[in-house]
């Protein structure tokens, strides 16, 4: 598994190489911003059920197709009202930019995504604190997305990604008022779909790209 | 008082005030805005009404653009039922502003937490456990800007989340926010 994780992040590295070394000849070329902005989070068709986060993120935005997003969540779920299941995601991805011309004035700025990030997930019985395991791993991401420019420094953005976690999971099974907390013995591709809304400023430019 | 008789003395109040703000009010970039007041709130799974200090901080990144950060401090219940004995919040988030002179509506989405407690006898715990819960709030507000020091505001806002520890609770409510605030731009 830990081939899979590997073979994922020399992939986004590659994405991202690839894109910013390629890309960009022959345009108007715009200024690099970084961005700060607040998130919030539902996650669905996990396991566990579904669950409402909050967090932030900056990002870097490396050339005209290409900008990164650098992000920390934390998301809480409710197991049939006997377990809590809190995530802790801090992590990466790339966006691309596939249509040109689509930054502001324009209020569409659709994008693909990809990347990575470490994930601590803790399940802990509702009734009975004490009765709590937690691991750490790590999980790769990849979605859409679309930024809503408002004004040429502000967006909303709605990003929806899948993630697998790369790790043995924190497993709860439940009879009616007994819970059993237990870490699988083996791992399994596991992860939750992520819907992202988002708030973004562009604080400052990092640098001109000369004409 | 007849309600005819209340718009009428309601306007007569306002309009001065209006028309002396239409001749020099704008909000600029650098305006830093602060409030602090009471909010009342309705939450909805327990029916129950809820009393908090609300304060904010408001800073205007463009005319249009503005960094928010929000506390809510929770004072108690209303009536006799009390969910809660902890219920309070942070928010912080950024709010698009519709502008014209010293009126400004706000519309804003703000992610934060909520630090919650049970109260151990009306929930029937033998002890209740603190809590940190991810929320979030969509904002509708309006402020009426009437000088380049204070302002008249009012503020909607809906708190989506839930209390997951010892009990699991729905913490979605209502919030109502209105007062006097002050501001200060910081860029002139």
């Amino acid at each position: 598994m830990l081939g899979l994780h590997s073979i994922w992040m020399k992939f986004c590295l590659l994405l991202f190489i690839g894109f910013t070394q390629t890309i960009g000849f022959g345009q108007e070329k715009l200024p690099r911003w970084f961005s700060l902005g607040a998130r919030t989070t539902l996650s669905a068709f996990d396991h566990d059920g579904s669950g409402l986060g909050t967090g932030g993120q900056f990002r870097i935005q490396v050339n005209n197709r290409v900008n990164t997003d650098w992000f920390a969540d934390y998301i809480t779920i409710n197991v049939n009202d006997k377990v809590r299941s809190d995530y802790y995601h801090i992590g990466w991805s790339v966006l691309f930019y596939p249509f040109e011309g689509l930054h502001y004035p324009k209020r569409f700025q659709p994008y693909i995504l990809a990347g990575h990030c470490f994930d601590y997930n803790r399940k802990t019985a509702i009734l009975d604190p004490s009765n709590s395991k937690d691991r750490w791993g790590s999980a790769a991401q990849a979605g859409i997305g679309t930024h809503f420019n408002l004004t040429e420094r502000f967006d909303v953005s709605l990003t929806c990604q899948y993630m697998i976690h790369l790790t043995k999971e924190i497993e709860a099974e439940i009879d009616g008022n007994i819970v059993t907390i237990s870490e699988q013995k083996s791992r399994h591709l596991e992860g939750h779909l992520l819907t992202t809304l988002s708030l973004n400023y562009k604080i400052f430019k990092l640098w001109n790209q000369k004409k | 008082m007849e309600p005819k008789k209340i718009i009428y003395w309601i306007l007569l109040l306002v309009f001065p005030i209006c028309l002396n703000a239409q001749e020099k009010i704008s909000i600029p970039t650098g305006l830093v805005s602060g409030q602090l007041t009471l909010a009342p709130s309705y939450m909805f799974q327990d029916r129950t009404g809820q009393f908090y200090a609300h304060g904010s901080l408001e800073v205007f990144l463009q005319p249009k653009v503005s960094f928010i950060g929000e506390g809510f401090y929770h004072l108690g219940s209303l009536g006799d039922k009390k969910t809660f004995d902890v219920n309070h919040n942070i928010f912080f988030g950024l709010g698009y502003h519709f502008t014209k002179g010293g009126h400004d509506l706000l519309l804003a989405l703000q992610p934060g937490v909520s630090f919650t407690q049970l109260n151990e006898q009306e929930n029937k715990l033998i002890q209740s456990h603190f809590g940190v819960n991810p929320v979030v709030a969509p904002t509708v507000g309006y402020t009426f800007y009437m000088s380049r020091f204070f302002h008249f505001f009012v503020q909607s806002k809906l708190v989506i989340g839930s209390h997951k520890y010892d009990v699991q609770k729905s913490l979605t409510e209502f919030r109502f926010s209105a007062g006097l605030g002050f501001n200060i731009n910081t860029l002139k």
